[in-house]
Protein backbone atom coordinates (compact mmCIF):
# COMPACT_ATOMS: atom_id res chain seq x y z
CA UNK A 1 0.00 0.00 0.00
CA UNK A 2 1.35 3.35 -1.16
CA UNK A 3 2.10 6.18 1.91
CA UNK A 4 2.96 9.43 1.70
CA UNK A 5 6.43 9.80 2.41
CA UNK A 6 7.90 13.35 3.35
CA UNK A 7 10.88 14.21 1.55
CA UNK A 8 13.96 13.48 3.09
CA UNK A 9 15.30 16.26 5.08
CA UNK A 10 18.99 16.15 3.47
CA UNK A 11 17.55 17.57 0.08
CA UNK A 12 15.17 19.83 2.06
CA UNK A 13 18.30 21.22 3.68
CA UNK A 14 19.93 21.33 0.50
CA UNK A 15 17.31 23.10 -1.32
CA UNK A 16 17.20 25.63 0.78
CA UNK A 17 20.95 26.42 1.75
CA UNK A 18 21.35 28.73 -1.89
CA UNK A 19 20.10 32.13 -1.59
CA UNK A 20 18.57 32.17 -5.03
CA UNK A 21 16.31 29.42 -3.87
CA UNK A 22 15.71 30.93 -0.46
CA UNK A 23 14.77 33.85 -2.55
CA UNK A 24 12.05 31.61 -4.40
CA UNK A 25 10.85 30.50 -1.36
CA UNK A 26 10.17 33.68 0.58
CA UNK A 27 8.33 34.70 -2.93
CA UNK A 28 6.34 31.52 -2.80
CA UNK A 29 4.89 31.90 0.41
CA UNK A 30 3.01 35.16 -0.65
CA UNK A 31 1.30 32.75 -2.94
CA UNK A 32 1.77 31.19 -6.26
CA UNK A 33 3.95 32.50 -9.07
CA UNK A 34 5.25 31.97 -12.80
CA UNK A 35 8.72 30.61 -13.34
CA UNK A 36 9.21 34.37 -14.99
CA UNK A 37 8.03 36.10 -11.83
CA UNK A 38 10.35 34.04 -9.71
CA UNK A 39 13.08 34.46 -11.93
CA UNK A 40 12.83 38.44 -12.43
CA UNK A 41 14.03 39.85 -9.19
CA UNK A 42 17.45 37.26 -9.61
CA UNK A 43 20.45 38.07 -11.12
CA UNK A 44 20.20 34.84 -13.69
CA UNK A 45 18.87 33.67 -16.46
CA UNK A 46 15.36 31.82 -16.71
CA UNK A 47 17.18 28.90 -17.69
CA UNK A 48 18.94 29.04 -14.35
CA UNK A 49 16.03 30.03 -12.48
CA UNK A 50 13.83 26.76 -13.96
CA UNK A 51 17.00 24.83 -12.54
CA UNK A 52 17.05 26.12 -9.42
CA UNK A 53 12.90 25.56 -9.40
CA UNK A 54 13.64 21.40 -10.55
CA UNK A 55 15.84 21.27 -7.06
CA UNK A 56 13.28 22.61 -5.09
CA UNK A 57 10.45 20.77 -6.62
CA UNK A 58 12.43 17.46 -6.32
CA UNK A 59 12.81 18.11 -2.41
CA UNK A 60 9.38 19.06 -2.77
CA UNK A 61 9.30 22.08 -1.54
CA UNK A 62 7.84 23.23 -4.90
CA UNK A 63 4.82 22.07 -7.32
CA UNK A 64 4.11 23.30 -10.71
CA UNK A 65 1.78 23.36 -13.46
CA UNK A 66 1.77 24.22 -16.80
CA UNK A 67 -1.10 26.18 -17.96
CA UNK A 68 -1.32 27.03 -21.77
CA UNK A 69 2.57 28.54 -21.99
CA UNK A 70 2.79 29.32 -18.23
CA UNK A 71 4.31 27.37 -15.78
CA UNK A 72 2.80 28.40 -11.91
CA UNK A 73 4.57 27.34 -8.79
CA UNK A 74 3.05 26.48 -5.87
CA UNK A 75 5.03 26.38 -2.73
CA UNK A 76 3.89 22.53 -1.31
CA UNK A 77 3.49 23.32 2.25
CA UNK A 78 3.43 19.36 3.40
CA UNK A 79 6.63 19.40 3.03
CA UNK A 80 6.90 20.64 6.48
CA UNK A 81 6.34 17.94 8.66
CA UNK A 82 4.82 18.49 12.09
CA UNK A 83 7.67 19.46 13.68
CA UNK A 84 8.90 22.36 11.87
CA UNK A 85 5.46 23.87 11.58
CA UNK A 86 5.80 23.71 15.84
CA UNK A 87 9.56 24.90 15.51
CA UNK A 88 7.94 27.60 13.37
CA UNK A 89 4.96 28.62 15.25
CA UNK A 90 7.59 29.00 18.32
CA UNK A 91 9.83 30.89 16.07
CA UNK A 92 6.94 33.18 15.11
CA UNK A 93 6.34 33.77 18.95
CA UNK A 94 9.61 34.72 20.18
CA UNK A 95 9.65 37.29 17.47
CA UNK A 96 5.90 38.96 18.17
CA UNK A 97 7.89 38.55 21.97
CA UNK A 98 10.69 40.52 20.62
CA UNK A 99 8.15 43.22 18.88
CA UNK A 100 6.56 43.67 22.15
CA UNK A 101 9.97 43.91 23.75
CA UNK A 102 11.53 47.04 21.90
CA UNK A 103 8.22 48.89 22.04
CA UNK A 104 8.84 48.42 26.32
CA UNK A 105 12.49 49.40 25.64
CA UNK A 106 11.35 52.48 23.37
CA UNK A 107 8.55 53.59 25.31
CA UNK A 108 10.75 53.28 29.02
CA UNK A 109 13.58 55.25 26.99
CA UNK A 110 14.75 58.03 29.51
CA UNK A 111 14.13 61.06 27.67
CA UNK A 112 17.57 62.76 28.00
CA UNK A 113 18.57 59.88 25.53
CA UNK A 114 18.66 60.44 21.73
CA UNK B 1 -1.86 5.66 22.50
CA UNK B 2 1.08 7.54 21.64
CA UNK B 3 3.61 7.08 18.83
CA UNK B 4 7.05 8.00 20.83
CA UNK B 5 9.20 10.33 18.31
CA UNK B 6 11.61 12.65 19.25
CA UNK B 7 13.12 15.69 16.26
CA UNK B 8 15.88 17.82 17.08
CA UNK B 9 16.22 21.50 15.68
CA UNK B 10 17.59 24.12 16.57
CA UNK B 11 16.94 27.70 15.68
CA UNK B 12 17.95 31.43 16.09
CA UNK B 13 16.36 34.88 16.31
CA UNK B 14 18.38 38.00 16.25
CA UNK B 15 17.22 41.30 16.97
CA UNK B 16 19.00 44.89 17.40
CA UNK B 17 17.41 46.70 19.58
CA UNK B 18 17.79 51.06 20.11
CA UNK B 19 19.62 50.73 23.38
CA UNK B 20 22.58 50.43 25.61
CA UNK B 21 23.42 46.64 26.13
CA UNK B 22 22.89 46.99 30.06
CA UNK B 23 19.19 48.26 29.73
CA UNK B 24 18.51 45.27 27.31
CA UNK B 25 19.67 43.24 30.36
CA UNK B 26 17.43 44.74 32.63
CA UNK B 27 14.59 43.55 30.36
CA UNK B 28 15.31 40.12 31.00
CA UNK B 29 16.55 40.53 34.34
CA UNK B 30 14.08 42.01 36.45
CA UNK B 31 11.20 40.30 37.01
CA UNK B 32 9.16 43.70 37.18
CA UNK B 33 10.13 44.76 34.21
CA UNK B 34 9.84 41.30 32.16
CA UNK B 35 6.26 41.08 32.87
CA UNK B 36 5.91 44.27 31.15
CA UNK B 37 7.03 42.59 28.13
CA UNK B 38 6.69 39.52 27.91
CA UNK B 39 3.56 38.77 28.99
CA UNK B 40 -0.22 39.78 27.99
CA UNK B 41 -4.02 39.21 28.14
CA UNK B 42 -3.44 35.87 26.97
CA UNK B 43 0.30 34.66 28.52
CA UNK B 44 0.76 35.29 32.48
CA UNK B 45 4.21 34.65 34.58
CA UNK B 46 3.30 32.52 37.42
CA UNK B 47 6.54 32.60 39.00
CA UNK B 48 10.28 33.64 37.89
CA UNK B 49 13.43 33.85 39.90
CA UNK B 50 16.49 35.11 37.52
CA UNK B 51 19.26 33.10 39.26
CA UNK B 52 21.35 29.79 38.41
CA UNK B 53 19.02 27.24 39.28
CA UNK B 54 16.18 29.81 39.59
CA UNK B 55 12.57 28.89 37.93
CA UNK B 56 10.48 30.64 35.23
CA UNK B 57 7.18 29.51 34.98
CA UNK B 58 4.12 30.97 32.79
CA UNK B 59 1.27 30.15 30.95
CA UNK B 60 -2.00 30.81 29.10
CA UNK B 61 -4.79 29.85 26.88
CA UNK B 62 -5.23 30.43 23.09
CA UNK B 63 -8.67 31.38 22.90
CA UNK B 64 -10.83 28.74 23.14
CA UNK B 65 -7.86 26.55 22.24
CA UNK B 66 -5.41 24.59 24.89
CA UNK B 67 -3.77 25.65 28.43
CA UNK B 68 0.00 26.15 27.30
CA UNK B 69 3.06 26.33 29.91
CA UNK B 70 6.84 27.22 29.86
CA UNK B 71 8.45 25.89 32.31
CA UNK B 72 12.04 26.83 32.27
CA UNK B 73 15.19 26.70 35.26
CA UNK B 74 18.09 29.46 34.33
CA UNK B 75 21.41 26.68 34.17
CA UNK B 76 23.61 29.64 33.68
CA UNK B 77 23.98 33.09 34.15
CA UNK B 78 26.92 35.50 33.15
CA UNK B 79 25.73 38.92 34.21
CA UNK B 80 25.14 41.44 31.37
CA UNK B 81 26.22 39.01 28.86
CA UNK B 82 24.55 36.17 28.31
CA UNK B 83 21.85 33.48 29.93
CA UNK B 84 20.97 29.44 29.77
CA UNK B 85 17.51 28.44 30.25
CA UNK B 86 16.22 24.80 29.91
CA UNK B 87 12.74 24.12 29.64
CA UNK B 88 10.05 22.79 28.61
CA UNK B 89 6.33 23.34 27.16
CA UNK B 90 3.25 21.40 27.71
CA UNK B 91 -0.32 21.83 26.11
CA UNK B 92 -2.96 20.64 28.54
CA UNK B 93 -0.54 19.06 30.78
CA UNK B 94 1.19 16.90 27.76
CA UNK B 95 4.84 18.10 27.24
CA UNK B 96 5.33 18.54 23.31
CA UNK B 97 8.77 19.94 23.80
CA UNK B 98 11.63 19.98 26.24
CA UNK B 99 14.51 22.45 25.25
CA UNK B 100 17.09 24.91 26.07
CA UNK B 101 17.27 28.75 25.00
CA UNK B 102 20.71 30.86 25.22
CA UNK B 103 20.14 34.37 25.38
CA UNK B 104 23.17 36.53 24.38
CA UNK B 105 23.22 40.60 24.38
CA UNK B 106 25.81 42.19 22.86
CA UNK B 107 27.11 45.74 22.02
CA UNK B 108 26.18 46.86 18.93
CA UNK B 109 26.91 49.70 16.79
CA UNK B 110 23.43 50.44 16.90
CA UNK B 111 22.59 50.02 20.20
CA UNK B 112 22.34 46.39 21.81
CA UNK B 113 22.13 42.89 19.84
CA UNK B 114 19.88 40.17 21.07
CA UNK B 115 20.29 36.33 19.44
CA UNK B 116 17.97 33.63 20.47
CA UNK B 117 19.39 30.69 20.04
CA UNK B 118 16.69 27.48 20.56
CA UNK B 119 18.14 23.73 21.02
CA UNK B 120 14.80 21.71 20.83
CA UNK B 121 13.79 18.41 21.53
CA UNK B 122 10.28 18.09 20.02
CA UNK B 123 8.55 15.43 21.32
CA UNK B 124 6.09 12.62 20.34
CA UNK B 125 4.91 14.10 16.89
CA UNK B 126 2.30 16.73 18.20
CA UNK B 127 0.17 15.85 15.19
CA UNK B 128 -2.79 18.06 16.06
CA UNK B 129 -5.03 20.41 14.66
CA UNK B 130 -3.30 23.42 17.29
CA UNK B 131 -0.25 23.16 15.92
CA UNK B 132 -1.37 22.72 11.73
CA UNK B 133 -3.31 26.24 13.70
CA UNK B 134 -0.16 27.79 14.87
CA UNK B 135 1.77 27.20 12.08
CA UNK B 136 0.06 27.87 9.28
CA UNK B 137 -0.63 30.73 7.13
CA UNK B 138 2.05 33.53 8.12
CA UNK B 139 4.40 30.98 9.99
CA UNK B 140 5.70 30.05 6.20
CA UNK B 141 7.11 33.48 6.29
CA UNK B 142 9.70 31.70 7.98
CA UNK B 143 10.10 28.83 6.46
CA UNK B 144 13.20 29.72 4.66
CA UNK B 145 14.58 31.54 7.46
CA UNK B 146 13.69 28.74 9.74
CA UNK B 147 15.55 25.70 7.69
CA UNK B 148 19.36 28.04 6.96
CA UNK B 149 19.43 29.76 10.16
CA UNK B 150 23.00 29.00 11.80
CA UNK B 151 24.30 30.82 14.62
CA UNK B 152 25.82 33.76 13.66
CA UNK B 153 24.25 34.25 10.24
CA UNK B 154 23.23 37.70 9.22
Amino acid sequence: MLQYQPPPLDALFQALADPARRAMVERLTAGPASVSQLAAPLPMSLTAAAQHLAVLEAAGLVTSAKVGRVRTCTLDTAALSQAEQWINARRMAVGAQLDRLGDYLAATKPDDEP
Amino acid sequence: MTQRSVTHATFCVERVFDCPPARLWRAFADPAEKVRWACHDQWRMEEMTFAVGGREVAGGRDPGGPFWRFDGTYLDIAEGERFCLAYTMSRDDVRVSASMITWEVFADPAGARLTFTDQGAYLDGHADPAEREAGSGAGLDNLAALLAAEPGAA
